[in-house]
């Protein structure tokens, strides 16, 4: 059986309706696979397999996800279960309530074999912050999964969920999915919920699916994306159905390639990939275009100054009080700073500092305000780029997975960002998808960006491009 | 090239932050954030004169009803102190504590 077991949700959903498989059968293949490969690949931070045994025996076949076992990064709460954000202060914290993104997979039938690693409060690009232990590579155990999402999209990759949600707040989502080899997408800002995520930097966080096709992010949208009155960003928007938009061409689509990234050093093989999707969009129908955005290279510098300052506000609420770790002092101030000084890591450190001297007395103006600008030029500039293109075609991260360790410097590593972030300081949904292997095997990921609210139209251009470089359909 | 960001400036900030910074952290901390600033100072040369910062379209807020939310043991679970409902913490005011 285990050779012909669904490797999709699509396929998945298929068998259950055909009364080929049953979701109990399922989930015990899936509980092999676990407990046989997760010690190496330590994809889960915990497993919950007896609870998840026991949903199975009760999942409706007719629900949209039929019990397919979806799991969930270690940010995202699930009412009585650990929610540490891979941090030593929330080591024992429990989530007294689910976030909405959860309870609607839930309430159509999924299954949640446990919460997955990441960098601590999803600040890393690596998954080597969690302070718990790094996520390995299922592709090549010497390797990192990405991050921050790495436990999530390392579960996808290894096959012990159908899919996952991770976080987004600069690629968080996308990068991981690139060097897993699996499909990410962070959809436009305010379509999926925050409710429940624990904030790292709220203007920019967004939840989004990880899936084996992009037909299956589809199918995740379907279940997560509605307006939710607990999230006050959450807009209220005409349905949609995500998978049912999804196209046979790309016929009329205008692809556009952003000039100003052409001259950034990616890996060769990354290059010929691009060069291969182009093609084969052109062959489904679509132009290319060229697309002009003069400050896209901004973004990054923006963002490591507006998501440390929203991070240095939001991370303010971990005081050693209300949860999480206590470390007793003199008095409230010292019980605040050696509470805070036990249980946050390094870069989590780091970022908080940053964030607190870009929001003092004196600098706000030069760094805070000025990198707010420098957003809204950017989100501008990408408005105006969707004018002219339909979609946006770049590579998702500059190389394929490094090694575990040989990234130490901060700088470095944030710099593996660059084509991710104009997408959340925009708000605008992106997708990353697999588009073939580098000369080590490694996977080789794409992104496409579209318009903002036009999640179904990019989604359905991805799966076109997905499909013709080798992915199922 | 002037620092950015020297000891004291760093000190201040990690007092503002409610962070404790030991004196073997101090050092590679400041290199850090010294070479991250410095990167992130390149906006300096981003002409923004003309642009404007566009406010989210008003946000919807939901009606001030009541609904059945977490109960107070619920809510208060997470905290590492409680005594009768209520979280313990030092004495702000001054004083012994108990």
């Amino acid at each position: 059986m285990s050779s012909n077991l669904p490797r999709t949700l699509e396929q998945y959903r298929h068998a259950i309706r055909a009364h080929q498989l049953s979701a109990e059968e399922y989930l015990d293949e899936t509980r092999q696979l676990i407990v046989r490969n997760d010690p190496q690949v330590k994809a889960f931070l915990h497993l919950r397999l007896d609870a998840a045994g026991s949903d199975a025996q009760s999942a409706d076949p007719s629900s949209p996800l039929a019990g397919a076992p979806i799991a969930v990064k270690d940010n995202i709460m699930m009412a009585g279960e650990r929610c540490t954000c891979g941090s030593r202060i929330l080591e024992h914290y429990v989530a007294p309530y689910s976030a909405t993104a959860v309870e609607s997979l839930l309430a159509a039938g999924a299954i949640v074999p446990g919460k997955t690693n990441l960098d601590e409060f999803a600040m890393g690009s690596s998954t080597e912050n969690s302070a718990y232990f790094p996520t390995h590579n299922p592709v090549d155990l010497a390797r990192v999964p990405g991050g921050s999402s790495g436990g999530s999209t390392a579960a996808v990759a290894a096959g012990f969920a159908l899919g996952a949600i991770g976080s987004d707040t600069g690629g968080s989502v996308r990068q991981p999915a690139a060097f897993c080899g699996v499909v990410g997408f962070k959809p436009t800002y305010g379509l999926i919920s925050r409710y429940g995520l624990v904030a790292f930097a709220s203007s920019l966080d967004c939840i989004g699916p990880i899936t084996n096709s992009v037909r299956d992010t589809a199918i995740m949208m379907n279940v997560m994306a509605a307006h939710d009155p607990k999230d006050a960003t959450s807009v209220r928007r005409p349905h949609v159905d995500f998978e049912a938009a999804l196209q046979p061409t790309l016929a009329g689509k205008r692809v556009g390639i952003i000039r100003e990234l052409q001259g950034l050093d990616v890996q060769p093989e990354i290059a010929a990939a691009m060069k291969a999707a182009r093609e084969a969009a052109l062959k489904s129908g679509a132009s290319i275009v060229d697309v002009s955005m003069p400050h896209i290279l901004s973004a990054l510098p923006a963002y490591y100054i507006i998501a440390p300052a929203e991070c240095s506000a939001n991370l303010g609420r971990f005081d050693g009080v209300r949860y999480g770790l206590h470390e007793d002092g003199r008095d409230m101030t010292e019980t605040y700073s050696r509470t805070r000084d036990a249980g946050f890591g390094t870069e989590v450190k780091r970022r908080i500092l940053i964030g607190a001297f870009v929001l003092s007395a004196g600098y706000y103006d030069a760094y805070y305000r000025k990198a707010s600008s420098v957003r809204q030029l950017i989100a501008d500039e990408l408005d105006a780029a969707m004018q002219s293109a339909d979609v946006l075609l770049t590579p998702t991260t500059p190389t394929t997975a490094f090694r575990l360790g040989a990234v130490t410097d901060p700088l470095e590593m944030y710099k593996a960002d660059v084509f991710t972030i104009p997408a959340n300081l925009a708000g605008t949904p992106a997708i990353s998808f697999p588009a073939g292997k580098d000369a080590a095997g490694l996977p080789i990921g794409l992104q496409l960006m579209g318009p903002r609210w036009g999640d179904a139209d990019l989604l359905s251009s991805a799966n076109i491009l997905f499909t013709a470089l080798g992915g199922e359909s | 090239m002037a620092m950015i960001i020297d000891n004291k400036t760093l000190e201040h900030v990690a007092s503002l932050a409610r962070l404790d910074i030991t004196a073997e952290e101090e050092e590679p901390l400041l290199r850090d954030l010294e070479r991250i600033l410095g990167f992130v100072a390149q906006l300096s040369s981003v002409d923004t004169s003309a642009t404007i910062i566009k406010r989210p379209a008003m946000i919807e807020l939901r009606p001030d009803e009541p609904h059945k939310g977490l109960t107070r043991e619920e809510g208060l679970g997470g905290a590492p102190m409680l005594r009768d409902g209520f979280v313990v913490v030092r004495n702000v005011m001054g004083g012994e504590n108990e």
